[in-house]
């Protein structure tokens, strides 16, 4: 291995007056080079750099004066004047006469390689530094994962393998001080891979997470973050990471194929799912079959169901938090993959040191397998979504730990069926046609004293459009959103145990949506309803806009006081709501808009403090170094939806609802890998929107806002975190969530309510790439309104007569889950080869209630039998 | 083979959306094994506000029709509030039993019963806002629950409900188009059955006749039943455009439905769509297995609430 130096240079007369014309007609010639010194800190840890000298060469061809004009770093600057100082020309010639001149001359500091077949050689190796300490650490495990070869570092936090077989393979660097990192590396043949990593030391109370360069989050009070490699091999997820969050501790089950996130008792539009900050609309695509962003492309998952910091508002519920990966370089990689239900595939490049490229996208056909392999019209009667995203991004390093990234996101969901009567009135169809897509540009700095800054404007459009008829009774609702919205944030020390975080969280959006139909199509939660019930026959159409724009500005600050760490923090959201009319159009007076100020009101009746920011506040206390005791709380709001703001269908004036987020649990570290979490929740919700129970409503008022909620429960969770290639769960979480709907009304079961929500998930890597799982989950039924009568009603249909709401529930859920996978090394290539066997005890689980036609007697649509995907990956 | 293929499908079906999947579930609907309330109509079927109106029901048991003199009838003034779900409101569904005995029911449609079920806001009193007008169905009528009530059967309580459509002149439309609409537009009337053939496997076709003897029925045979609509069943009317700016012409579709105290109907209902032209509609039933006296029921429905029937007797004998 040597270090060479490159060089050039442009030449122009240094003795001459600069108004003379160029009387050079020979150049100087360099005749005796002077290899540079290469600095040998900066050469062990793989820095190159480029120099920038101006050379004085006297008519006798020495060197005279070197300037630096372009710095490369001092040490490296003073390495290329030294070696420069050495040199010897042959004079420069003018008119036959030698004569001074000055040259520009480009020193490179590069570092090749070069391999000797000669006995075994290093071909991997590098150091491991402090990330803001630049330290060299000792005793680091390295640990290429394939191949179940480990090694640690020296004094100088140095490492190496010999002979790696070229390919691509998981590197883990691990050390119970700090936060493990795991990258991939690429042995290429007859090369040598000299990398220099930077690790942090474990933040107290954060769990460890796939970080390589990235400004640090703090924990919430109470969140669940999942490495990405440990996602991918849960059972019942087919390999995609995101739908891990389905199993996390605080998620209530979604109703089968409803791929819809009931965190906390809360709705499932009250959870947020933010990509790199930026909201997108759904984490799952349609029937919850896969997630709308590629798993690759994914660094991690944080889920917090509640009581989370200032920084994130917008929602009632909980919040999922995914960050994208850094695109890895350099060299070209990718994946293949494809099972019964869809093909996805990605693919980055490094174009050169400072700018990488990453695409990815995903195609379903499981809706033509079907059609394939079964009668012609079988997709009529069983809804096969087709689905397809795509996500590109490109990351451009501007300067060391500055780096601007622009990522393009994109889903489709397409549902059709129909299903033929010989009555045309039960005949149904249904067409949805859901979308969205996002651009944003995320600028993110890291400063040497550990501020950062980080800077996310986006643009993004939604678009749903739902066509339904049952019989002679159809409904549309076309919904067309242009949301924009900026984030930036200030992350910096203040004091040795303050560090401040402010922000700014600016959101527009505007609506454009139409609806005909009936007030009660689609049912809404808290509607006392049976399962494919004939909607009533009222037809009303309406077309509205509504914009909804609002500035959040935050703070908080996280302190730390001895064994203390509070993070309090304020979050503002005035939001700013535009209507284009407030009363149903009619063929008589000209529409009237409408516009109104409102933001998240604090829960207390003294109205200096109601009216103030919202305060949220996270308390931990270790008094032991294993344990932790943590309480979170806050107020937290969420506009209105616009689907709610139709003169006709809902009720202009509603405004945002709001709610009071409680926590206090602890944290027990049994084992370095091992922990006991529990956390006690409740939660309060105000101003809720619900139907009106008038029978004769006012105009413009068929929804109201009087509605509350209430929420408790306490989770646990064990967590076995990767250790010698095994890692799972067990969660359970006992809540009780209730709904008021109006006043005078009591308190209700929510339709979401799960008692009991168990899962027991584990994963063991066998050896000889060999791995299995298994995935266990129990839950309570949801509660549904049971039927109590008959009666013979519109055009000789049975309608039902009900009991009280909510009184009753569907059966419980138990399901077991395995999976098996087997990983092959081919060259530069890795194949993954995956069964993921759902329900292998065939369990008959209750879905839904369904009825007779005549209500007299009642069944279940029973879910998942034994099924299994079987699906392959290619990476290299 | 089907078996296993019938379970792939459905592992398939239940990967993506087995909510979308509503399997058949008890005993259908077109045997009659108990007490059914096959319909409760107006006569005429559209009433004007302070017209009057005799309302009458069809009661099937497995003996045949079925008249009740203690049915108890009641008319409900409440309308249905957006929280429900139901085609009529709970609170016009009492356990109470009904308190117009009888076998027919006289009312009068109630003279603001466009405003308490149409598309007329009720007069806004002082300091209140005004009051949504109902919604119209597909055909732009409004309805006026008349509950009936049997609390006496042997096997339990049967309720129904008739819906009598009521004639009101449209809201939120311009002059000229109110004036069309009057102009354009006629009350419903009940739509017909002028006859109804069996049709063998072999081609025979027979007229079925309350008045004749019953047509004979081999065990476990199966036979097609053709209903002919009387002319003039499928009317049609101008519907007010959700704009109110224009008239829609629509016609009415007609809904059978089939009934028998024995045997199996492939559908318990057939119909003709508004845009198709047929006049009639067909169905097929198997026979029992053995031997027994059959009683057939057709309920002929249009669009907007006009309700016909008729009964015939077959015999399962060799």
């Amino acid at each position: 291995m040597a270090a060479l130096a490159s060089a050039g240079f442009l030449v122009c007369p240094g003795a001459l007056r600069a108004d003379e014309p160029s009387p050079i007609g020979k150049p100087p010639s360099l005749v005796h080079f002077v290899q540079a010194e290469y600095p040998k800190d900066k050469h062990d840890a793989g820095v190159t750099s480029r120099v920038l000298l101006s050379i004085e060469i006297g008519d006798d061809g020495k060197v005279g004066g070197v300037e630096v004009l372009e710095s490369g770093g001092p040490d490296f600057d003073a390495a290329a004047m030294a070696a420069a100082r050495q040199f010897v020309f042959t004079p420069a010639e003018a008119g036959g006469q030698p004569i001074p001149v000055k040259i520009t001359y480009r020193y490179d500091f590069t570092i090749v390689t070069k391999l000797v077949s000669l006995g075994p050689q290093v071909n991997f190796e590098g150091v491991i530094l402090d990330r803001f300490k630049k330290e060299p650490l000792a005793n680091v495990k390295v640990r290429i994962r394939e191949l179940d070869l480990d090694t640690k570092t020296d004094a100088e936090g140095r490492f190496s393998f010999t002979d790696l077989v070229p390919a691509t393979y998981k590197v883990e660097i691990r050390h119970p001080t700090l936060v493990t990192v795991v990258t991939d590396e690429t042995i290429h043949p007859g090369q040598k891979r000299t990398m220099k990593y930077f690790v942090e030391k474990k933040e107290d109370d954060v769990d460890e997470e796939v970080v390589v360069r990235a400004a640090r989050i703090k924990k919430e009070a109470v969140e669940t973050r999942i490495r990405t490699e440990e996602a991918r091999k849960v059972p019942g997820t087919q390999g995609d990471t995101l739908k891990v969050v389905q199993n996390l501790p605080g998620v209530g089950r979604a109703s089968f194929g409803s791929g819809q996130l009931v965190v906390w008792g809360s709705s499932p539009k009250e959870t947020r799912v933010v990509v790199e900050g930026v909201e997108i609309p759904s984490l799952y695509h349609m029937g919850g079959l896969r997630s709308t962003v590629n798993s690759d492309l994914v660094k991690s998952i944080d889920l917090s169901p509640g009581a989370y910091g200032a920084d994130y508002g917008r929602g009632l519920g909980g919040l999922v938090r995914i960050d994208l990966a850094q695109i890895p370089g350099p060299g070209t990689h990718g994946y293949v993959a494809a099972d019964i239900m869809d093909t996805s595939a990605e693919l980055s490049t490094a174009v050169n040191k400072r700018l990488r490229l990453a695409v990815a996208g995903r195609i379903s056909y499981l809706d033509r397998v079907m059609a394939a392999v079964t009668s012609a019209d079988i997709g009529d009667s069983f809804p096969i979504p087709r689905y397809d995203d795509y996500q590109a991004r490109a990351g451009l390093s501007l300067r060391k730990d500055e780096e601007i990234t622009t990522t393009f996101l994109a889903s489709d969901d397409h549902l059709r069926r129909t299903i033929p009567n010989s009555d045309p009135r039960d005949q149904r169809t249904q067409n949805i046609d859901t979308s969205f897509h996002r651009v944003f540009v995320n600028y993110a700095r890291l400063f040497e004293d550990g501020s950062s800054v980080k800077v996310t404007p986006s643009f993004g459009i939604d678009r749903n459009t739902e066509r339904d008829k049952f019989g002679d009774q159809a409904m549309d609702i076309d919904t067309h959103t242009l949301q924009y919205a900026l984030r930036a944030n200030l992350r910096r020390r203040v004091h040795a145990s303050a560090v401040l975080l402010l922000g700014m969280d600016v959101q527009g959006q505007r609506s454009d949506l139409s609806r005909n139909g009936s007030v009660n199509q689609p049912p809404r939660e808290g509607d006392v309803v049976v399962f494919g019930q004939r909607p009533p026959p009222g037809i009303a159409s309406d077309a509205w806009k509504i914009s909804v724009f609002s500035v959040a500005s935050y703070a908080t600050v996280d302190l730390k006081l001895g064994n203390w760490t509070l993070t309090p923090g304020l979050r503002f959201e005035p939001t700013w709501i535009d209507g284009d009319h407030r009363l149903p159009f009619n063929t008589i007076s000209t529409p009237v808009g409408y516009s109104k100020l409102d933001a998240p009101v604090n829960p207390i009746n003294v109205p200096v403090l109601r009216n103030l920011p919202n305060p949220r506040l996270q308390v931990a206390w270790r008094p032991i170094s294993r344990l932790t005791l943590n309480s979170g709380a806050g107020v937290y709001g969420q506009p209105p939806s616009p689907e709610d703001m139709s003169p006709v269908f809902g009720n202009p004036s509603v405004v945002g609802s709001y709610a009071f987020h409680l926590t206090g649990g602890f944290s027990l570290k049994l084992r370095p890998t091992l922990a006991l979490e529990s956390v006690a929740f409740y939660k309060k919700l105000y101003g809720l929107v619900s139907r009106s129970e008038n029978p004769s409503p006012p105009v413009g008022q068929a929804l109201t806002q009087d509605g509350t909620g209430r929420v408790r429960g306490v989770q646990l969770l064990l967590r076995q975190e990767l250790f010698k290639g095994f890692f799972g769960w067990v969660t359970y979480t006992l809540s009780k969530s209730e709904r008021q709907d109006h006043p005078d009304q009591g308190y209700r079961l929510f339709d979401y309510d799960q008692t009991h929500v168990l899962a027991l998930l584990a994963s063991y890597a066998l050896g000889k790439g060999y791995e299995v799982g298994g995935r266990f989950r129990y839950s309570t039924g949801m509660p549904r309104t049971p039927v109590t009568g008959n009666f013979l009603g519109l055009d000789g249909y049975s309608e039902p007569t009900f009991g009280a709401h909510n009184s009753a529930r569907i059966p419980a859920f138990y399901q077991l889950d395995v999976r098996g996978e087997k990983t092959f090394i081919l060259q530069r290539m890795k194949l993954s080869v995956f069964v993921d066997v759902q329900n292998v005890t065939n369990r008959k689980n209750p879905e839904e209630i369904i009825y007779s036609q005549d209500y007299k007697q009642k069944s279940y649509i029973i879910g998942l039998p034994t099924l299994a995907v079987a699906g392959a990956r290619l990476e290299f | 083979m089907e078996q296993s293929k019938r379970a792939f499908i459905c592992a398939l079906a239940a990967i993506s959306f087995a909510l979308g999947c509503k399997p058949a579930v008890g005993q259908a609907p077109s045997l009659i094994t108990d007490y059914a309330l096959l319909a409760v109509m107006g006569q005429p079927p559209e009433a004007k506000p302070g017209d009057k109106v005799t309302y009458s029901y069809l009661l099937a048991s497995p003996a045949g029709t079925f008249d009740d003199n203690t049915a108890g009838w009641d008319v409900c003034l409440t309308p249905k509030p957006p929280a429900e779900n139901n085609a009529v409101a709970s609170a016009c569904n009492p356990p109470t039993p009904g308190t117009n005995p009888g076998l027919t029911f006289d009312s009068v449609m109630p003279t603001d019963a466009c405003q308490l079920f149409g598309p007329i806001a009720p007069p806004v009193q002082a300091g209140k806002p005004a009051i949504r007008p109902r919604d119209p169905d597909a055909t732009g009528g409004y309805y006026l629950p008349v509950r009936v009530k049997f609390s006496d059967l042997e096997t339990g309580e049967v309720t129904g409900f008739a819906f009598e459509r009521i004639s009101c002149t449209p809201a939120n439309a311009n002059g000229p188009v109110i004036q069309d609409y009057k102009s354009q537009y006629h009350a419903n009337t009940d739509p017909g059955i002028a006859s109804t053939d069996l049709v063998t496997s072999g081609g025979a076709r027979t007229t079925l006749d309350t008045a004749t003897q019953p047509v004979l029925v081999s065990p476990g045979e199966t036979v097609d039943f053709e209903a002919t609509f009387t002319t003039g069943s499928a009317e049609t009317f101008p519907v007010l455009a959700p704009s109110g700016d224009a008239l829609v012409p629509q016609t009415e579709s007609l809904h059978m439905s089939w009934f028998a105290t024995a045997g199996s109907f492939v559908h318990d209902r057939t119909g003709v769509a508004s845009d198709e032209t047929a006049t009639s509609t067909t169905n097929s039933w198997k026979a029992p297995a053995t031997a027994m006296d059959i009683r057939l029921w057709l309920v002929l429905r249009d669009s907007r609430g006009g309700t016909a029937f008729r009964s015939y007797a077959l015999i399962v004998a060799q």
